[in-house]
């Protein structure tokens, strides 16, 4: 970028540089293009996703975002979810599987 | 045995036809046997391009059709010593003619011509299949634009699933002025994102239209930074070390002053 590039952003600071968005949305556009990721597997990698965290929270189902995202050279799945609350019975259900692990660990040195 | 390069690029309107045209004139230029073939068939240009449309009698489809011999088919570039032209068939579609057929053709071809280049058709279906069928190397073209980059990517791919691995990359209407601005992507931005060896670089330029007007590639223009960039592709491609051009570079006493304040 030249001298008066530098002096035309003082004058207009707020103008975009087209060239660097086109970069930066063709890379994360071909993340998907040569993973071979159909729009239908990735809602379905979406909805499997979404099954998990609702274990665990409630969630605001209108504001989530399931994407690849390229960061220098990796591929990054980033899932943005709004979590409206953590679930009141979660420790109970890690508690039980706590238990189960323990006495089959019992179990096992029983044997 | 000469070598099959094809020219291709995914997207149409990027400039595969004019790179062929003027690459295959360069080889020409530097003394090579060049023969310049066009597998877009049904849509056929580069005779245009090369101002040869009124010398055409027999085509690419009727060779393969053994409707002549492919000696018959080649239209000699008068101009030059070297040059020659296998067009396309305008009134046939890419079904006329098989990748069996078009690697047959080529192999033929690489046997009397030092360089076979093949003007691919746009598109991924059976007009590109053919037309890279008896390649040895690909040559990609692309615009610094998003969507003609994103259609190279995926030539790339499918180049290297059909076994044609290490394709070269030519940036084609760069326009330095937009790139400074920040409102183009870069040379580096691309080889960046395509990830395949650059081969040149080519500045936007209206008289590349005024040479397709005359039926002369720009190659021939030695005023031009086009013809520039087009010869050291050509020297490129038959392994010299060449450095990039600056496009940058100032045209005229007040090019030279604003550059000389850096501006």
């Amino acid at each position: 970028m030249d001298i008066l590039q530098v002096f035309k952003d003082w004058l207009a600071p707020n103008k975009e540089h087209t060239g660097s968005t086109a970069k930066n949305r063709l890379k994360s556009m071909l993340v998907i293009d040569r993973s071979n990721v159909s729009p239908e597997l990735m809602n379905d990698i979406k909805d499997d996703i979404i099954k998990v965290y609702q274990k665990y929270f409630e969630l605001n189902d209108e504001d989530m975002e399931v994407k690849f995202d390229n960061n220098q050279n990796t591929v990054i799945l980033t899932t943005s979810i709004s979590v409206l609350r953590v679930k009141r019975n979660i420790d109970a259900a890690n508690s039980k599987d706590d238990n189960d692990y323990k006495r089959n660990n019992a179990n096992r040195q029983k044997r | 045995m000469g070598e099959v390069i094809v020219i291709t690029s995914g997207k149409g309107g990027v400039g595969k036809t004019t790179c062929t045209a003027s690459l295959g004139t360069g080889f020409a230029l530097m003394g090579k046997r060049t023969v310049i073939v066009d597998a877009d068939i049904g849509l056929r240009n580069l005779d245009v391009v090369m101002g040869l449309e009124n010398r055409i009698v027999y085509d690419l489809v009727d060779v393969a059709e053994g409707h002549c011999r492919l000696k018959q088919a080649l239209v000699k570039d008068k101009r030059f010593e070297n040059l020659y032209l296998l067009p396309a068939a305008q009134t046939r579609d890419k079904t006329a003619i098989t990748p069996e057929q078009m690697t047959e053709i080529a192999q033929q071809l690489a046997e009397d011509f030092d360089y076979v280049l093949i003007d691919c058709p746009a598109g991924i279906e059976g007009g590109f299949k053919n037309a890279i069928a008896g390649a040895d190397r690909a040559v990609v073209v692309t615009n610094p634009e998003m969507s003609s980059v994103r259609d190279a990517d995926r030539i790339v791919g499918l180049l290297e699933s059909e076994g044609k691995a290490n394709p070269l990359l030519i940036i084609n209407r760069l326009r330095p002025h937009m790139v400074n601005k920040g409102d183009m992507m870069t040379v580096d931005d691309i080889c960046d994102i395509l990830a395949i060896k650059l081969i040149g670089i080519i500045p936007e330029d209206e008289y590349i239209i005024i040479a397709t007007n005359k039926g002369e590639p720009a190659v021939l223009n030695d005023d031009k930074l086009v013809g520039k960039a087009y010869r050291n592709i050509v020297r490129r491609l038959m392994g010299e070390e060449i450095e990039f051009l600056d496009l940058d570079a100032p045209t005229g006493f007040f090019g030279k002053l604003k550059r000389a304040f850096g501006v």
